[in-house]
């Protein structure tokens, strides 16, 4: 934990909004609230991103999950400014649909397939990351089975790019840990500079101790914006 | 998308044109080795009904494709443009697999 917000306040942050981007809010809300920021937000149809450090993809239904989730989405106007901006360096995390466009962009590897269960599922899980303890947020997906070949799971492994792994309570990555089938149970992952985070867990919906969860995900923007 | 959508219902005419144009089906599926939740549940149940010897079901996704008659004239221009309709758009090559068939 760091003392003080002070040092995150004057950071420029953009959220992107598509149709059907629902957790937006959310996001707005931590990052001005929690993190005493001033983000913006940038919509769908714009073609260039304002000067930003880091740009939110987040969750919600872009485009109905017509095709694929996230599929139309990584076609919108926006996204080929922030294949730009991700092959530059730029600072990018993907929420629920947000990682499933930055999956379908190419932006980071691999795909979200539907659930092995075929369920829509919601609730909390306890995530395994590859550093600190074990935290706890709420996922919200029918499609969040993680899949990529051999090659690029070796990959994500040797270069300790698996950001997060569903695990159980005391931080062991099980098969009944594992809401929907993830191949070796991963939730999140970074890209190969590990400036660009995609995770199904909402980190954005575990702030308050109001809304009866765990506030872990606090822990989660901190990491990720303090690298930033 | 939304231009032709603000334009219906289509004369009969212009329904015409547009089918009497090329058309093509593009069939998307799970590679062989990707879990087909979908195709695996279908299959368990066939198999509760009693029905033997179902060994797997994949589950495809249908496109059908019809092209403007009016601005597509050269087939192997079409087939390329549906290729790379399937390919760029339509799958997803991480997991996916297409195939593309002429329909008329």
């Amino acid at each position: 934990m760091i003392p003080s917000t002070m040092t995150l306040d004057s950071m420029r942050v953009g959220v992107l909004q598509f149709p059907g981007s629902n957790c937006d809010a959310d996001c707005l809300d931590t990052l001005s609230r929690h993190f005493k920021m001033k983000p913006v937000t940038v919509w769908h149809s714009e073609t260039k991103l304002p000067k930003l450090d880091a740009v939110v993809v987040p969750g919600g239904f872009s485009y109905g999950d017509y095709l694929r989730s996230g599929a139309l989405a990584s076609h919108s106007p926006i996204m080929a400014d922030v294949k730009e901006f991700a092959a530059k360096g730029g600072a990018i995390i993907g929420i629920c649909n947000g990682f499933q466009i930055l999956v379908e962009s190419h932006i980071l590897p691999g795909m979200l397939l539907h659930n092995d269960s075929l369920k829509f599922i919601c609730q909390d899980v306890y995530l395994k990351a590859a550093t600190g303890p074990v935290v706890r947020m709420p996922i919200a997906h029918g499609e969040g089975r993680y899949y990529a070949d051999e090659k690029t799971l070796l990959d994500l492994q040797d270069k300790n790019l698996i950001a997060f792994r569903y695990c159980d309570s005391r931080g062991e990555v099980t098969q009944e840990a594992n809401p929907n089938g993830s191949t070796l149970g991963i939730a999140g992952i970074y890209s190969a500079n590990k400036r660009v985070l995609g995770m199904m867990p909402h980190p954005e919906r575990a702030t308050d101790k109001l809304m009866g969860g765990s506030e872990d995900g606090l822990a989660v923007w901190r990491e990720f914006l303090e690298r930033v | 998308m939304y231009q032709a959508l603000d334009q219906l219902p289509l004369t009969s005419a212009e329904v015409s044109s547009i089918t009497s144009g090329m058309e093509y089906e593009v069939l998307v599926q799970l590679k062989g080795e990707v879990l087909d939740p979908e195709g695996r549940a279908i299959q368990e149940t066939l198999k509760a009904q009693g029905i033997k010897g179902v060994a797997a079901i994949q589950v495809a996704k249908r496109f059908v494709i019809s092209f403007d008659p009016n601005q597509s004239k050269n087939a192997s221009d079409v087939d390329h443009a549906v290729r790379d309709i399937a390919e760029r758009y339509l799958a997803n090559p991480v997991a996916q697999t297409f195939t593309v068939k002429r329909l008329s």
